[in-house]
């Protein structure tokens, strides 16, 4: 058992070059990019599209795993026919005036409800596509550190940053750890003969205890002596701490910062303005 | 009750970066009623190999027969664009079956985890003790005989039955653990580097309940890096190295030899290299009969006793 | 911030302390219970460049002496002088400047996500400038001869190599005391071997080191110039190591282990064969067989 999505893709591309702050905000201006709305449901499917086809190069560039990708996908199954079901049955009331595609068990099926349903899946792709390609590239001590930058106007408003981002970044050392520790107990416990699979739902209960509590102690036990050892190398989190990692900023990443930006602005642009490029192409799409 | 491996081959993580041959091509013989060492450094296959026994892994490949219950996880061949390879549909479809048929294996095959200790999760010492006998059906009042006899064989006075696990100090932990395992009657004992973390103290009296136990007829499987629980109690030694087994011996052919424990960096322990010198030095010492500091006293007054007579 | 002349004030050293003295410590007694003391009226006087062995049983408070030394935790009574400084709530964070402290479990002491990480952890609270950093990292690493590994991350280390870096890091904060409590302990025959061999060079490279070294392991125990045994929260001996293993019946008694020759020695007097006291192994040999 392993973490699948979300881990950290140990090599070194292009796209694990880029500087992490830069990663952070472009991954912040495209998830609003996608949660922006542009128009026509056709206009949207278009500009995702485009998204969709940025991303897949980053995922090449990136040489993220399809493979993770489409396995955390495969959960998601019920989740789109739950979408689908619920579109079909109770749909908006703009729909009555779409074109009515076909009948399911007498309900009548429009056009724009499909539409509807596979730009909420188109995004959840997209979401799922951009975050793992930062996870994937970007070690979690940058992200930390990413996050730290981001943050840093807050701690002008004494806004505990630094402490903050210690957390955060201690916090990510130890999912590993602490992975293997569960692990480590389920088996211990199916070694009592717990069964994790079968079983009534009283016994899953007094199995999920027994993997928990171990748990929590031995992750209190863990803490304690990481506290220890901070202290013992003399951490203190309200003094001043000089930084090993020099994180410069060039002009690379000027550059870089700028795309993003330009990005950002073309996007706000596509949203106030709504072009319709079917209607200037003189085409009539079904609605 | 005997456990023989075929052709064990087992991999970590198969097909991600992190991929590691854990065990490969192992086949063993755990005799009925051993007292068997497994020896090797940290990463050697150790901790794997122990986990195939009450199938809690299952092997990639190959046969686990535990006194006729067979896990046969033989590999499957097909023939694609006329090559033999391995089909992969079949194997995971007989992985699936027999993740279901293991449940029992766990009761006769008793496994005692590293440190113990972090399996205690019940509020009494005794309902944790019978929380293995009830999961294996056992009624409230059978289960809590079992544990009340697995307790008192381990030493934990009654006492200390209503008392919290938690508030025991780490040796009496670890022994109502070890309890917990036992009090499911296994027919074999499997502990993972069962002296660790325990003082002088606390690693005489465990290694006497395990002599207790291995002499009431249950077979003991043990990891361990102390040559001197090797050579005092285990009839036979199996050293890994790399996921692969380079020697099944008795320890005393073991220290003998000499060449495994170079390889894996494991000094053999100083009351056999003191019995050697001795010898060498002309004493008429039977190495054999050395097995720990008392042995060996009692046989150089044997033997001086024979040169004054 | 604190100003220097709070600093110096803060570490004004006290004058009736001797002035070799490294660690001394005054009727020390500390609980984490009520009542219940874990540490008792505990005194001794560490030179400066000493080594010194803790020994005892499991819960004699060895551990926790560790911490109070290092100011983690505070005492309940008595005193404890770093360099004849004594430690108070307000300078014991600038005393832990001069102690380094490795503790047992390799997977909690590993903070930083790599190894170079790790060993910059310290030198960031101690605010070593940045460009000075990468050279003390590279030193300390190859001290304890991990420089292959800077950019490893824990989970692919083993315990040993993860102590060693946690030795990497105390040492990279310069410490005139390392303290290490049960580093070897949860490793493997290998690793504990690569520990020892760690302080032994660190003795013999800086020799006003001071060491103290609380272990299970009786060789580890030999190496020193000198053996605190508690048992129990109480300093039962200090002495030199040849005569405190030479205590074998009080040492019994404690629960803990005997050099393999007195064992030996114990054995053949119970079974009636007297060869009087001797440390030396090859000496043994000589007289069993005479």
């Amino acid at each position: 058992m392993k973490m699948t999505l979300g881990k950290f893709n140990n090599l070194d591309t292009i796209v694990h070059r880029i500087d992490s702050r830069i990663k952070l905000i472009a991954l912040i201006v495209l998830l609003v990019s996608v949660f922006l709305s542009y128009g026509s449901a056709y206009m949207n499917l278009v500009v995702y599209g485009g998204i969709f086809i940025l991303l897949f190069l980053l995922t090449l560039l990136g040489k993220t795993s399809f493979l993770l990708l489409f396995r955390s996908l495969k959960g998601l199954w019920v989740m789109i026919l739950f979408l689908l079901i619920l579109n079909i049955f109770l749909p908006s009331a703009s729909a009555s005036e779409s074109m009515v595609l076909f009948t399911l068990f007498g309900v009548e099926v429009h056009l724009s409800t499909i539409l509807n349903v596979s730009y909420i899946l188109l995004r959840l792709i997209l979401v799922l596509m951009m975050t793992n390609i930062f996870t994937s590239t970007t070690k979690p001590m940058e992200m930390t550190y990413a996050l730290e930058w981001l943050f840093y106007p807050l701690s002008l408003v004494r806004f505990p940053v630094h402490k903050l981002a210690m957390t955060i970044s201690l916090a990510l050392r130890f999912i590993p750890y602490l992975f293997d520790k569960t692990n480590q107990i389920m088996k211990a416990q199916a070694s009592r003969g717990v069964d994790y699979r079968q079983g009534k739902f009283k016994d899953k209960i007094r199995a999920i205890v027994s993997t928990i509590i171990p748990l929590f102690l031995s992750s209190f036990q863990v803490s304690g002596e990481l506290a220890d050892a901070m202290e013992a190398r003399g951490y203190d989190p309200d003094a001043k701490r000089t930084r090993y990692r020099a994180y410069r900023w060039s002009l690379k990443d000027t550059l870089s910062a700028l795309v993003v930006l330009l990005f950002l602005g073309g996007m706000i642009t596509l949203a106030v303005l709504k072009p319709d490029i079917f209607v200037a192409m003189g085409m009539t799409l079904p609605q | 009750m005997p456990i023989t491996l075929k052709n064990i081959s087992y991999t970590y993580d198969r097909g991600s970066l992190n991929q590691k041959d854990a065990l490969i091509d192992v086949s063993l013989l755990f005799e009925d009623h051993c007292y068997t060492a497994l020896i090797g450094r940290t990463g050697s296959g150790k901790s794997t190999l122990i986990q195939h026994l009450n199938g809690l892994l299952l092997p990639d490949s190959g046969i686990i027969d535990i006194n006729g219950q067979v896990i046969d996880m033989s590999l499957v061949y097909k023939t694609k664009k006329g090559k033999t390879v391995v089909d992969e549909k079949a194997m995971r479809k007989k992985h699936k079956r027999k993740i279901k048929e293991v449940k029992e294996l766990r009761r006769r095959v008793g496994l005692v985890f590293q440190f113990p200790e972090y399996q205690l999760f019940e509020t009494t010492v005794l309902e944790d003790v019978s929380y293995g006998p009830r999961n294996f059906g056992s009624s409230k009042e059978d289960a809590e005989k079992k544990a009340k006899e697995a307790l008192s064989l381990v030493g934990i006075p009654e006492a200390y039955f209503s008392r919290s696990p938690f508030e025991l100090s780490g040796g009496e932990k670890r022994r109502v653990a070890i309890a917990g395992i036992l009090a499911m009657k296994p027919d074999v004992l499997v502990l993972d580097e069962p002296t660790v973390g325990l003082d002088c103290h606390g690693q005489e009296s465990l290694l006497a309940l395990l002599k207790k136990i291995y002499d009431s007829g249950t077979s003991i499987i043990l990891s361990t890096h102390d040559m001197d629980v090797v050579l005092g109690h285990c009839n036979k030694a199996v050293v890994l190295e790399e996921g692969r087994i380079v020697s099944v011996s008795t320890p005393l052919e073991l220290f003998s030899s000499g060449k495994y424990l170079e390889d894996s960096a494991i000094e053999p322990p100083k009351v056999f290299s003191f019995a050697r010198s001795l010898i060498a030095s002309g004493l008429a010492i039977d190495i054999n009969r050395v097995k720990d500091c008392r042995s060996l006293a009692e046989e150089i007054v044997r033997a001086k006793g024979g040169q004054r007579r | 911030m604190r100003s220097k002349e709070k600093e110096t004030e803060l570490l004004k050293r006290d004058p009736t302390i001797p002035e070799d003295s490294a660690i001394l410590l005054k009727g020390l007694t500390f609980s984490y219970e009520k009542g219940h003391p874990c540490l008792r009226d505990v005194s001794f006087d560490i030179k400066k460049g000493e080594y010194v062995s803790v020994i005892g049983h499991n819960g004699s408070g060895k551990s926790t002496l560790a911490k109070l030394i290092d100011g983690i935790l505070a005492q309940e009574k008595g005193d404890i002088y770093l360099f004849g400084v004594r430690m108070t709530d307000d300078n014991a964070v600038l005393l832990r400047k001069e102690v380094g402290l490795v503790f047992q479990n390799p997977d909690s002491q590993f903070i930083g996500a790599t190894v170079k990480d790790d060993i910059a952890f310290g030198l960031e609270n101690e605010c070593v400038p940045t460009e000075k950093m990468a050279d003390i990292i590279k030193d300390c690493a190859g001290k304890v001869g991990m420089l292959d590994y800077l950019d490893s991350e824990p989970s692919n280390l083993s315990g040993g190599q993860k102590q060693r870096v946690a030795i990497a890091g105390a040492i990279a904060r310069h410490p005139k005391v390392l303290i290490l409590d049960e580093a070897g302990a949860m490793l493997d025959p290998k690793g504990k071997k690569a520990i020892r061999q760690i302080i032994k060079e660190r003795k013999k490279e800086e020799p006003d080191l001071t060491v103290i070294n609380i272990t299970h392991e009786i060789d580890e125990a030999y190496d020193a110039d000198r053996v605190l045994v508690l048992a129990k929260g109480q300093l039962v001996m200090d002495a030199t190591p040849s005569i405190v293993f030479s205590k074998d019946e009080a040492l019994r008694e404690m629960g803990l282990d005997l050099p393999f020759a007195h064992k030996l020695i114990g054995e053949l007097k119970t079974l009636g064969m007297d060869v009087g006291s001797v440390d030396d192994e090859e000496e043994l040999i000589k007289r069993i067989c005479r």
